[in-house]
């Protein structure tokens, strides 16, 4: 017997699957480095909900990581290692979001002065104006 | 034809991604209401108060993995931050240096309700942010949360009013910049401090062969948290001085560009 929560995880997964795929194509096919960038945010968001559902729990009781009383008997503790999802992806995740913001100004930035450089946002472009084949801020 | 390539090499890539990730997880429904053995020993262990050997001080899980069992990682990954920024407020304020100081626009920015309601969520998101960060050892939450629920505020006030509005409310450059060094600060004293009991570094709590008895985790009634507490507190200054440091020097490139100044 195959539980609704169980196709919904497994549901999960594909979508996110699709998501990354996207996101991937994106970074390869897309000329502008603006939506190049927005495809590189996609794909670090899934990374992020990959690593959380892999440390959850397909259950009737699951509970959040937290524990709910300062004073727990030893009846919680055990209740609690086996009910609460898996802390350490969402340890890891909480740093990789802030890490991905800070790579995505940076990244931002370096646009930003590509466009003050050669006035226009588009790669192929950026090397013909290197090139001398076409002139800058056109 | 690379259009067609570009999909091919997306959906091949992703596939193989995702069909590792479930021969590892899908093997049976069953083992889905398991976690990993990892896992399990630091949800028994954060807050077990009877067998103080590996505990952490902390009834919020995440928190403890995020400063006692994995400290190191989250250090390092203050220094990626730490990196990222600079790199992004040399270049903004490279660009400042050229323009000279912007002038200061009066008036401006958005309508009356819109800078009312900005007035009354400026307040809001800065308790709220402080909340976060200060109960992140026993409610989720904790610097990170904190800090990028701090640096929302400034923006708020950046699109509603102008940066010049935020500037003068405060949020200068050098200032930020101060009090993101002072978190720094903060978090090497708290990380480094059990050295000089013999402990070890980033200790927590009292453990095996270490001089260092532990930071507190309870004083009388209060529930302290052990060092997780000034953690949390100094990375919360940290992250939220990167932000609004990053949006200032946005504005001053902004600046360099000839744009309307709105960030």
């Amino acid at each position: 017997m195959v539980s609704v929560a169980y196709v919904i995880y497994v549901a999960s997964f594909i979508t996110l699957a699709c998501t990354a795929a996207v996101g991937v194509y994106g970074v390869l096919a897309k000329r502008n480095i603006i939506k190049k960038i927005i495809a590189l945010t996609i794909v670090g968001d899934t990374a992020n909900t990959f690593a959380i559902l892999l440390g959850f729990r397909v259950s009737a009781n699951v509970m959040p990581p937290v524990l709910p009383s300062l004073n727990p008997s030893k009846e919680l503790l055990t209740r609690f290692a086996g009910a609460a999802v898996d802390p350490v992806p969402q340890a890891l995740v909480i740093t990789a979001i802030v890490i991905n913001l800070a790579i995505t100004a940076f990244l931002l930035f370096l646009a930003v002065r590509i466009y003050s450089l050669y006035g226009t946002l588009d790669y192929g472009k950026v090397i013909r104006v290197r090139r001398g084949e076409l002139d800058g801020e056109g | 034809m690379r259009k067609a390539s570009y999909i091919a090499l997306a959906v091949v890539g992703c596939a193989a991604l995702t069909l590792v990730a479930v021969l590892g997880t899908f093997a049976s429904p069953n083992t889905l209401s398991r976690v990993r053995a990892l896992g399990e020993f630091i949800l028994y262990n954060t807050f077990n108060v009877f067998s103080k050997r590996w505990w952490a001080g902390s009834p919020e899980a995440v928190t403890a993995v995020l400063w006692d069992y994995r400290g190191l990682d989250t250090i390092f990954e203050t220094t990626v931050l730490y990196a990222a920024v600079a790199g992004c407020v040399v270049l903004g304020y490279t660009s400042l240096l050229k323009r000279g100081r912007g002038r200061d626009e009066a008036g401006g920015g958005l309508t009356v309700v819109v800078k009312a309601a900005t007035k009354i969520l400026f307040a809001l998101i800065l308790i709220t942010s402080v909340n976060v960060a200060l109960h992140g050892y026993i409610t989720p939450g904790g610097g990170f949360a904190g800090g990028s629920t701090f640096a929302i505020a400034p923006l708020l006030v950046i699109a509603a009013y102008s940066t010049e509005k935020v500037v003068r409310m405060g949020f200068r450059f050098l200032s930020s910049a101060v009090m993101r060094s002072a978190g720094l600060l903060a978090l090497a004293l708290v990380v480094l401090s059990p050295l000089i009991y013999y402990g070890f570094v980033l200790q927590n709590q009292l453990k095996p062969n270490s001089g260092f008895p532990g930071y507190p985790a309870f004083l009388g009634p209060l529930f302290l948290g052990g060092s997780l507490l000034y953690l949390n507190f100094a990375e919360f200054l940290v992250v939220g001085m990167e932000f609004v440091l990053v949006f200032l020097a946005f504005h001053f490139m902004d600046k360099l560009m000839g744009g309307e100044g709105s960030g």
